[in-house]
């Protein structure tokens, strides 16, 4: 909260500021206006020049202690945390002090042609790097990230890159498979891999083999983001992994097999995603039970190629529930205020029935076509309309046509949601833009919406993810439907 | 309202600084000293000239009234009655990550010089999110640019002989391919 007040006593400061006379006190100490002169100075150092060592000007970023910028270096990506070494002696030995960043990814080769043979020349050469790198760092680590199909080409090189000193310490371990270049069969871990049990923070295990062995009386205390993707594990193993992490936060279970049943309760999860595909004859996961979760926020649902039962018992926080695609709630979770749906097609009763199931609905994503049924509602709902408060304050719309049953079904919400701020429609990039939107602002009467400050937006840019959830941290985003993908 | 617990803070030239106890206190050294008592007279802070100070101070501010307003939410929606211009309600609570980020991403856009005072300060008066959020400046600052360029940028002088420098890109080849 930042009352005008304060922006205009400092401004009023700008130069009047002496250091050895701070402004006076006034009596009436106000909480969002503590006496500022900052301004000044913040400006005055523009005056300086923006890039202050951009004409011989004094090298003042060396001066900073070993551990800011061995802090800064382990920000950067592998490469270019490792040539911060030729910067000057200074810096000579700030990469290898600070705490390692490995991944992987960043130090695979780009663009590729394609080719079975090239992909593994290539490994062979990112795996050259890889030990490299592990016997020129002392460690500790903070990230450690590989593709999994390593572990199944050259597992004694894993193990040993596992074991070495330079990976002490490491917070975080990814097995992750992002472009899945090449199939291979699954394989397990060393057991290695799981000597960093007492240190990860986040962990991602993609197309692998989790065997009980491996993972028994494992305790996690510091682990906040798991993620189990294209793995078989058992239904023991799976329950037993998930209570040895008290302080787990994002759970990222995709494509995973083995188990059938996932009974979760947890007093520190924060948010869940699920995705579920047909694997051969493997067991698959068909009910997934949200038991007590008294801190969960999010439920998300990826892809999902199987029907799973989902039900929640006890998820007092849940605020943020979707993509669903079939709507079927046995257990009503009437906090949600955050909802996606993808039902194929979603007609008018069908969102009705979605704003009386959840009553505190505050932004409503809507990923698939609406239908071609006329969705006509004044006479139909009027009795909803004059009994229900539509509490809406965002509706995204996708693949919005402008044919009638669209049109009345977004004037539905123009003309009855009295707390809109904003509609989005998606729509197809056309030659006439302009005179579409004009058409489409007519047709809606947003002239007539209920809600003034309502504003309708129109979105060109195509995107077909319901969910944006790519990694296990994307879990931590408070809003996983609003599209990023162009920001 | 009630007013809230104050602090004073005092800068290494002597300014006076007032500010609550949840913005101070997001500087886990200025909470250990009030935990240990020594608030009287105002706490001085040797290390922190007063116009990083009050930058920090403003960074401080601002988050602890975002944290403040979070854990109000729940019930207080409400108030948002006709005040015409949008902006200014804007800051009040809605969509606060959003308004938060901004800010972060608006507060760093400093000349080098400040950003420097900003990140020993933040080191000092242990402030994770604020360091954080410099090192992050830097970080981005240096992302995508050639060793030169980035000396060129930061104004750091190569004081490597030929031989050396030669030296340390064979023993890092990987990293320049």
């Amino acid at each position: 909260m930042e009352p005008p007040r304060a922006k205009k006593s400092r401004r009023g400061a700008q130069r009047t500021r002496d250091p050895g006379h701070p402004a006076p006190v006034p009596a009436s100490a106000a909480v969002e206006a503590p006496r500022f002169e900052s301004t000044p100075a913040v400006l005055g150092g523009e005056s300086r020049g923006q890039e202050a060592g951009a004409d011989g000007g004094v090298d003042r970023i060396s001066g900073l202690p070993d551990a800011i910028l061995g802090e800064i270096v382990s920000l950067l990506s592998t490469k270019e945390a490792a040539r911060t070494q030729m910067l000057a002696t200074r810096w000579r030995h700030v990469w290898r002090a600070a705490p390692l960043v490995l991944d992987g990814i960043d130090l695979a080769a780009k663009d590729l042609p394609a080719g079975v043979e090239i992909l593994r020349a290539a490994d062979e050469a990112l795996a050259g790097v890889v030990s490299l790198i592990l016997a020129a760092h002392p460690g500790p680590a903070r990230r450690f990230c590989i593709p999994p199909r390593h572990l199944h080409d050259r597992p004694a090189a894993v193990d040993a890159w596992l074991r070495s000193q330079a990976l002490d310490n490491l917070e975080e371990l990814d097995f992750c498979d992002y472009w899945q270049l090449r199939p291979f069969p699954p394989a397990p871990p060393p057991a290695s891999a799981f000597r960093f049990s007492d240190t990860l923070r986040v962990a991602t295990f993609s197309k692998c083999k989790l065997m009980d062995r491996s993972v028994e009386g494992l305790q996690f205390p510091h682990l906040k983001q798991l993620a189990l993707e294209d793995v078989s594990i058992s239904e023991g193993s799976l329950h037993a992994m998930i209570s040895s992490c008290p302080a787990l936060e994002c759970l990222l279970l995709n494509h995973s097999f083995g188990f059938s049943c996932v009974r979760i309760s947890s007093s520190s999860l924060r948010s869940i995603g699920l995705g579920a595909s047909r694997c051969g004859n493997q067991i698959q996961l068909r009910e997934f039970i949200i038991i007590d979760a008294p801190c969960l926020e999010r439920l998300l649902f990826l892809r999902q190629s199987v029907a799973v039962n989902v039900s929640v018992i006890r998820a007092p926080k849940l605020e943020t529930l979707g993509c669903l695609t079939v709507i079927n709630l046995t257990t009503a979770v009437r906090n949600v205020k955050i909802l996606a749906v993808a039902p194929w097609p979603i007609n008018l009763d069908m969102a009705i029935d979605l704003l009386k199931c959840f009553p505190c609905l505050e932004k409503l994503y809507i990923k698939s076509f609406i239908s071609g049924e006329m969705n006509r509602w004044h006479r139909k709902h009027r009795q909803f309309i004059k009994c229900f408060d539509i509490r809406l304050k965002t509706i995204v719309l996708e693949l919005y046509r402008g044919i009638r049953s669209q049109v009345n079904f977004a004037s539905f919400f123009l003309l009855n949601a009295s707390k809109l701020e904003l509609m989005t429609l998606a729509v197809e990039n056309r030659a006439d833009n302009d005179a579409f939107f004009a058409e489409q602002y007519r047709v809606l009467q947003m002239e007539k919406r209920a809600s003034r400050s309502a504003r309708l937006h129109f979105r060109t840019e195509r995107c077909n993810r319901a969910v944006h959830v790519i990694h296990v941290r994307d879990l931590a985003v408070a809003n996983p439907f609003e599209c990023r993908c162009w920001h | 309202m009630a007013s809230p617990a104050m602090v004073t803070l005092i800068s290494s030239d002597d300014a006076r600084f007032e500010v609550t106890e949840a913005a101070a206190t997001m500087s886990q050294t200025i909470r250990h000293m009030i935990e240990d008592g020594c608030t009287d007279g105002g706490i001085p802070l040797p290390n922190v000239p007063a116009r990083t100070l009050a930058k920090v101070l403003e960074y401080c501010n601002k988050h602890a009234a975002a944290t403040a307003a979070e854990s109000s939410a729940a019930g207080g929606a409400a108030a948002g009655s006709d005040s015409g211009s949008s902006s200014s309600a804007d800051s009040a609570g809605k969509d606060d990550g959003v308004d938060l980020a901004s800010f972060d991403k608006a507060f760093v856009e400093v000349d080098t010089d400040t950003l420097y005072d900003l990140l020993l300060a933040a080191n000092y008066l242990d402030v994770k999110t604020l360091l954080d959020l410099c090192c992050q400046k830097v970080a981005d600052m240096i992302r995508g640019k050639t060793p030169e360029q980035i000396r060129q940028t930061f104004g750091i002088k190569n004081d490597f002989s030929p031989e050396e420098e030669e030296k340390i890109r064979k023993e890092n080849q990987w990293a320049f391919e």
